[in-house]
């Protein structure tokens, strides 16, 4: 019971906490700031077309990071690319909009809603993603200050000889050398590292020895996928491309300051920044992000007003396509939630037996005869006959043979899923405007010779899409046209025709 | 200790009923015979069916128009999605879809058992503990072979297997229904669940309540509390009950059971392995007259390759006929007019692909299927292209035609055999399947099965999976007989160890 409150507590010390760290690094960002010169030079900036560079940049490396999601959790789920871009998409946004960095817990709590993944392994999952970001963020700046000291040393030194740099960056590569021990080690002797700790927890904790050990056989389960030579290069690969293209979006908005768009400039104000919103902050992390972002900057010559202003819109590009993106999924996935309450809540009690014998009564009635199709429309009339051999049947058979395919064609559509159903509908639409382009008439007013051509064009063509469509029609009508009395009475050589 | 009373007394009450004992979502093989085994051991027993009871007449064309409309879901319109689409049909009615299907009886062949133990750990599962489980069915549904001679469209298949020296058998099918004051002397209706298995659930005590979707599981931490469902009254109203209960078996068949627990955000290792047996027909021109339409059912199969790949004469209409041959219906649209000639067959093989069943809350209640064929599949519907034609031309046909667009005719057995070492082009496939299953496997490895070797949901106490969709994978001929025997064998377990 005591629990609750306690968290509580700690939920509100780490809020302040964060708060606080954010006033602190925007009082040192602008602190001895020109606002004039700031406020002209993001006024001036040239965003067109580098801000849209920037973003497409940026949302691209979300994708990639859904990818590698996907990758990482294929030998337990699989999700779709789209699915995977979403969890890793909300978590970034909770992270923007809620203090103490939630989005993990949040990411992860959707993946398991998701891929039906246990807690334990959605969250190792999350974790892997954001350990993996560290290393190669680390890889990232050391390849950067190196290709840096190179051309532009005395920036470097500039960089190395801050107070905070030297320190940060140290414990930034051991924190992250020690992760990636421990999990290489998780990874190739998972059997040896579940065996120690059970050991341990069996000598000094042995009440949570179950609840432990099970924790740590989902860990396990969750870096399932490094264990493939392929995947883990797949893994190791993406998240390169997912950092590349971040630093794409740092690049990109360098010439917007008239500075010139240089890879390693990017490169370094990304890393740095990155390794900087590590510590806590406030929500969207105002204040840890501009300071970082300003002084990679700063330390490669550029002006504190040029520098903050620069910091000031990649963190706006960083900051609205991503939260936006993830409240839209914030909206449905609580809608998804909120549907089922609202169905709990509107059900009712199943009738009484006494109401049940009645219902069983009436359904219990001899029954062979379907609902009618719905009448088809003057297009789909002309589709079916454009589409089945109606020269087979005598004329005087020839209307309600095809106006009954039609229907059947009709209806037979409507019982497509709403996706597939609105798919065909606008394939079908596609297609009267084609045909309408190439003959400018509409496809109900063309002679039937005319529309059949049309209709082979789309069936034997070389788009698939168009011939998926066509078959669809064709075999819809194929199977009403020849399974109709009339057809089979008519079709020579049957015996029924003979007789 | 459960007692069938409940619901005779009129306990059930509107604002607050009593959980009953069972709950049987779907009335397939695997609902009927799981309500029927209930019943008998006095558990107060539901059965929610989402179609509703259909009469047939003797000599009702199951594979029509009419008996789309009236027997099968979204009237046959439920493609599986992926790169090669893939035609697909289950039943929806009262008897789920063994009121459809062909009733071709096969016991689970050895290997495909050992290798279920193998790899998803099924236990408890060989040969001689199935035994008898199909003993009962086979009884039960007067399962035999037929006493008349080969129709001529199997006499023509079994004159190529001689010539070939392979191995075939004509395979057994479940029995004639029994005897009504409706149909005295019944010639074409078979015991389907609808006329065997539910009436003596009826009268063994269990419910039946059709028109009614179960929309989803009512969920309380590790218990299932209740289902949400909807009756669509007669008049084309709607209304949502909550049905409490104390166990609930989800028997709602391949695609609808996965759909149904994914839901309900039951998602561990649900809906991530769906298979199916994709299949591909083909037609063949004999010199003298086959008059296929005669005998729509052949009902011989070549075992030479099974269960990898499986041969037989395929389902044939007029309908059915102009299908096949509309892939390429410019060159083959003058064959029909030779349809007394034809005969469709089929080359089935078990497949390896990997599949997923998808559901979506939002919107109408919509399953989304999707498989990707594997190389393996490709390679051996190719192979069984080439074995099918060759054993066709070897009986005497003159051509030989494959829905495959794009692919020409086959004349020569040089033509046939180049498909043993070619693919065949992946995406003028025209696939078909009836078969359909695994989307929730069984087995003790939690990290490959949604339920154990009993069906029992994992981290679930009282749910459970009776149907075609816990099947480990495919088991490479017709289900329906592995699914009445799992079904019974996992309904006495359950009773057994009930109190």
């Amino acid at each position: 019971m005591a629990r609750g409150p306690a968290r509580g507590w700690r939920k509100f010390l780490l809020t302040l906490l964060g708060l606080a760290a954010s006033v602190f690094f925007v009082q040192l960002s602008i602190r001895d700031l020109d606002w004039e010169r700031t406020r002209s030079g993001l006024a001036n900036a040239d965003l067109t077309p580098w801000l849209g560079w920037a973003i497409a940049c940026y949302l691209t490396g979300h994708v990639l990071r859904g990818v590698r999601t996907r990758v990482l959790v294929s030998r337990h789920a699989q999700l779709s690319t789209w699915d995977a871009t979403n969890v890793v998409v909300l978590g970034y946004a909770v992270n923007n909009l809620l203090p103490a960095r939630p989005g993990e817990f949040a990411r992860a709590g959707m993946l398991t809603r998701l891929s039906g993944l246990s807690w334990a392994q959605s969250l190792t999952v999350t974790l892997l993603e954001r350990l993996l970001d560290g290393i190669v963020m680390v890889l990232f700046l050391i390849v950067a200050v190196t290709a840096l000291q190179q051309t532009e040393g005395s920036a470097t030194s500039d960089l190395l000889s801050a107070e905070w740099a030297r320190p940060a960056i140290l414990l930034a590569t051991a924190l992250f050398s020690a992760g990636l021990i421990g999990l290489l080690a998780l990874v190739v002797f998972p059997g040896l590292v579940i065996q120690l700790v059970s050991r341990a927890i069996s000598w000094f904790i042995p009440r949570s020895y179950a609840a432990v050990v099970g924790m740590l056989t989902s860990i396990s389960s969750g870096v399932a996928a490094l264990r493939r030579p392929r995947q883990a290069l797949d893994v190791v690969a993406l998240t390169v491309l997912v950092w590349t293209m971040e630093a794409g979006l740092y690049c990109f908005l360098l010439p917007a300051f008239g500075l010139e768009a240089n890879w390693w400039h990017g490169l370094l104000a990304m890393s740095l920044t990155n390794l900087g919103l590590l510590l806590p902050s406030s929500p969207g992390f105002i204040g840890a992000f501009h300071y970082f972002c300003m002084q990679s900057l700063v330390f490669l010559g550029v002006r504190d007003s040029v520098a903050l202003g620069y910091a000031t819109l990649v963190h706006l590009a960083f900051y609205f396509p991503i939260t936006l993106w993830g409240v839209a999924i914030l909206i449905r996935y609580g809608l998804d939630v909120l549907s089922t309450r609202r169905l709990e809540q509107r059900a009712q009690a199943l009738p009484s037996d006494q109401g049940l014998a009645q219902r069983l009564e009436i359904l219990g009635s001899p029954m062979v005869r379907s609902d009618p199709d719905p009448k088809a429309s003057k297009f789909l009339h002309c589709l079916a006959e454009a589409v089945v051999p109606i020269r087979l049947l005598p004329e005087d058979q020839q209307v309600e043979v095809v106006a009954s395919t039609a229907r059947f064609v009709g209806g037979q559509i409507a019982c497509l899923s709403f996706r597939q159903r609105c798919l065909v509908k606008l394939a079908l639409t596609g297609f009267r405007v084609s045909c309408w382009l190439r003959t400018l008439r509409p496809f109900t007013s063309l002679e039937r010779t005319q529309r059949e051509r049309l209709v082979t064009r789309w069936a034997e063509g070389s788009f698939p899409q168009a011939r998926q469509l066509m078959r669809l029609v064709r075999s819809t009508a194929f199977l009403a046209f020849f399974e109709h009395p009339a057809c089979s009475a008519a079709l020579p050589g049957n015996p029924e025709s003979q007789r | 200790m459960l007692c069938r009373s409940a619901w005779e007394s009129g306990v059930t009450k509107v604002t607050s009923p009593r959980p009953i004992q069972a709950v049987v979502i779907g009335s397939g093989a695997g609902g009927a015979v799981t309500a029927l085994e209930l019943a008998r051991a006095g558990v107060e027993t539901l059965i929610l069916e989402e179609g509703t009871r259909v009469e047939l007449p003797d000599g009702f064309d199951k594979g029509s128009p009419e008996a789309m409309k009236l027997l099968y879901r979204r009237r046959g319109m439920t493609p599986i999605l992926g790169r090669v689409p893939i035609g697909y049909v289950e039943g929806a009615s009262f008897g789920g879809s063994t009121e459809i299907n062909s009733g071709f009886w096969h016991r689970t062949p050895p290997e495909v058992l050992l290798r279920w133990h193998a790899q998803y750990g099924l236990s408890d599962a060989d040969v001689g503990e199935l035994a008898p489980h199909f003993d009962w069915a086979e009884s039960t549904l007067g399962v035999s072979r037929s006493n008349e001679p080969l129709p001529e469209n199997s006499r023509l298949l079994a004159k190529g297997v001689e010539s070939m020296g392979w191995s075939s058998m004509e395979v057994p099918r479940v029995g004639p229904a029994e005897p009504t004051e409706q149909i005295p002397a019944p010639r074409t209706l078979r015991k389907a669940m609808s006329r065997s298995v539910l009436p003596a659930a009826e009268r063994a005590g269990a419910k039946v309540l059709t028109r009614c979707r179960a929309k989803m599981l009512i969920r309380e931490r590790r218990r299932i509390t209740g289902v949400l469902a909807e009756i669509r009254n007669t008049d084309g109203t709607r209304q949502l009950v909550r049905v409490p209960a104390d166990h609930v078996f989800v028997c709602a068949g391949a695609t609808e059971t996965p759909a149904l627990l994914r839901r309900s955000g039951i998602r561990h290792r649900v809906g991530d392995t769906f298979r199916c047996h994709p299949m591909l027909k083909v037609t063949a021109r004999f010199p003298g007259i086959v008059d296929s339409t005669e005998s729509a059912l052949p009902l011989l199969q070549i075992k030479e390759f099974w269960p990898e790949i499986t041969m037989g004469g395929a389902f044939f209409t007029l309908g059915h006929l102009a299908l096949m041959l509309a892939d390429n219906w410019g060159e083959n649209e003058v064959r029909m007019q030779e349809h007394r000639h034809l005969a469709a067959y089929y080359v089935a093989v078990r497949g390896t692909g990997e599949g997923t069943i998808r559901s979506s809350l939002a919107g109408e209640d919509t399953t989304a299927i999707r498989y990707q064929l594997s190389e393996q599949d490709v390679r051996n519907l190719s192979q069984g292209l080439a074995r099918l034609a060759m054993v066709l031309l070897a009986a005497g046909a003159e051509e030989v035609y494959p829905a495959i667009r794009g692919l020409p005719v086959i004349r020569r057995e040089v033509e046939a055999a180049r498909w043993l070492d070619h693919l065949l082009p992946r995406r003028a496939l025209s696939l078909t399947t009836v078969h359909a299953f695994s989307a929730c496997p069984m087995g003790e490895r939690r990290d490959r099965c949604a339920a154990d070797s009993f069906g029992n949901v994992h981290h679930y106490e009282n749910l459970h999976i009776h149907d075609v969709s816990g099947l480990p994978d495919s088991p490479g001929v017709n289900p329906q007989g592995t699914v009445m025997a799992f079904a019974r064998r996992n309904t006495l377990h359950f009773l057994a160890k009930q109190p």
